[in-house]
């Protein structure tokens, strides 16, 4: 291929290169680490959320699924994790976390084969369904899921057999950070592939797509799955950060929530999840300390902002700001 | 010269209501066809039915051999047919080059990749200055150029063209008109082209139909109907 021709194909292939400032979301996570010690569960909670946003982009940004219901795979992955750590001898970390991932991605699969199958309206109304359910099922099967009064008993061992997690939760941030670091590469890899290209050409268009030889409904079943599989993980992280899995996992607010996170950051960018989830935790937290009963009024009233004046998120926001200082 | 695409008694229509009745059309390897008649008479339905985006009543569709009336739109468009809507319906979250990249099908035995994004650059040298441009940030034209060109990419046999020279300027359509003359003579394409402007689209092809109410009302070569201009406004004004 000439250089021409390689240049031409400057989307998805020239997109691949890392740019300094896809760095600054790590620099400024461990600068964190040392500068705030005392805020490191609030900072691995962020890094979590920032796992689920990212998740979530995947299918909403990239794939053009609306869902309400994306806290099932945090649900599942949190309590696949908790029932490994309660139940079974094994309490290595790294297992208990793939095995919440691959339980996740199936659970995200089968729902996937049905979900996907519908347009608009019933998407959102089976995926809050399919969340509904499976937080019932939670509920009533009390005797394994502790029901209201949680999972607990829950073992984790050191990682990697050396690093404990330990009572300031500087192991478990940097636990966290390690694990969103290897989603963020793939979800990145992912997203400028053909598979992810494809994605948002079925977002665009998915008759087009059809027409053009894609198999839109199998490329939507694995966007999912692979989605359902990282949020998965982010709920495994929860449960090994807090040793306990609370119903509330597989609840409403945190498919909700996600959603407003991620729209708050920026849809379909990356690093709008990277944004949404600090800047709304972060604002939660000062907000309920400065107004314990209105704090959400300060979320709802900053939405309203960002959804009027920076249609495209923060992080869009941010990008309008750096390219009239004639910077990328 | 064997038949590329038989269809045989076709009737197809969307939800309840039929379209395309008893329609019988053969298109052979190389050859295209003009297909036309007044709006709202079943031609951007006769495509779409080909495509599979319709819904299907009776009849058969055979393309290269193999029945296609039961399979998806994508499995259809695996077998070599490229379709290229009216609304055109580029990707406009996607740069052009991407919009080409994303369509782009290899056969595994390799004798029918004959497309490339270089080849579509050379047919459309106004898309490579416009690689690295989003889809919506083109022309009507420059849109039309990228979705036939989209279409090329799966190194289609048989390529639906539905209205590509609507509403666009004179001077694109001449620009369209060379370039779907030059895939007829550098390509083994088969072609079927819709078109509202009966002279122009009976000026590029070999065969013509015409279609009223859902059928078709004249079948025959395209230059006799050049040659005979009352006629052809009789046949497609119905009465």
């Amino acid at each position: 291929m000439t250089a021409e021709a390689r240049s031409a194909q400057a989307g998805y292939a020239g997109a691949t290169r890392y740019r300094w400032y896809e760095a600054v979301p790590f620099i400024v996570a461990i600068g964190f680490y040392f500068a705030m010690p005392d805020y490191l569960s609030l900072g691995s909670r962020i890094l979590i959320f920032v796992l689920f946003a990212l998740s979530l982009d995947l299918v909403l940004g990239f794939g053009g699924i609306v869902t309400l219901g994306h806290s099932a795979f945090l649900g599942t992955g949190a309590y696949v994790a908790g029932f490994i750590g309660a139940y079974s001898p094994v309490s290595d970390p790294i297992i208990q976390l793939l095995g919440a991932v691959l339980a996740a991605g199936l659970v995200g699969f089968l729902t996937g084969c049905i979900i996907l199958r519908t347009k608009g309206l019933t998407v959102i109304m089976l995926t809050l369904a399919f969340a509904a359910i499976l937080l019932e099922l939670a509920n009533k099967a009390s005797a394994i899921t502790g029901g209201t009064d949680g999972l607990s008993g829950i073992q984790v061992a050191p990682i990697f057999g050396r690093f404990e997690f330990d009572l300031y939760g500087q192991t478990g941030y940097l636990y966290c950070l390690g694990v969103l670091l290897v989603a963020w590469y793939l979800v990145r890899r992912l997203v400028h592939s053909p598979f992810g290209t494809s994605l948002t050409g079925i977002r665009d268009n998915a008759s087009r797509m059809h027409a053009i030889g894609a198999p839109v409904y199998w490329r939507l079943v694995a966007a999912y799955s692979i989605s359902a599989a990282i949020a998965g993980a982010a709920g495994a992280l929860l449960t090994q950060i807090n040793q306990l899995v609370g119903l509330d996992v597989l609840g409403f607010e945190p498919s909700g929530e996600v959603v407003v996170m991620l729209i708050l950051g920026g849809v379909g960018q990356i690093y709008g999840a990277f944004l949404g989830p600090a800047v709304f935790l972060v604002l939660q937290d000062a907000l309920a300390k400065q107004f314990p009963e209105f704090w959400y009024l300060g979320i709802g009233i900053g939405l309203l902002f960002v959804v009027w004046y920076a249609p495209t998120g923060l992080i869009g926001l941010i990008s309008r700001v750096a390219r009239r200082w004639g910077r990328p | 010269m064997a038949d590329l695409l038989q269809i045989s008694a076709l009737s197809a229509g969307y939800a309840d209501t039929t379209v395309l009745e008893d329609v019988s059309i053969t298109v052979s390897d190389g050859r295209s066809l003009a297909v036309l008649g007044r709006n709202g008479v079943g031609k951007t339905t006769l495509l779409a039915s080909i495509m599979g985006r319709t819904t299907f009543r009776s009849g058969q569709i055979q393309f290269s051999q193999t029945r296609i009336e039961g399979l998806p739109t994508y499995q259809r468009n695996r077998l070599g047919i490229g379709y290229v809507p009216q609304t055109r319906e580029v990707f406009p979250s996607l740069t052009v080059a991407e919009n080409l990249i994303i369509a782009e099908r290899r056969s595994r035995s390799g004798s029918s990749n004959r497309w490339s994004i270089d080849r579509v650059y050379d047919l459309f040298p106004r898309l490579a200055e416009r690689r690295t441009n989003g889809g919506n940030q083109l022309s009507g034209g420059e849109q039309q150029m990228l979705s036939i060109g989209r279409a090329l990419m799966g190194n289609p046999r048989l390529l639906l063209l539905d209205e590509p020279m609507e509403g666009l300027a004179p001077i694109i359509v001449d620009m369209l008109v060379k370039a779907i003359e030059r895939l007829k003579t550098e390509d083994t394409l088969s072609i079927i082209l819709v078109e509202q402007h009966a002279k122009l689209a009976l000026s590029v092809t070999d065969d013509a139909i015409i279609m009223r109410r859902g059928r078709i009302v004249h079948s025959g070569g395209s230059q006799m109907l050049l040659n005979a201009p009352d006629e052809l406004a009789n046949l497609i004004v119905a009465h």
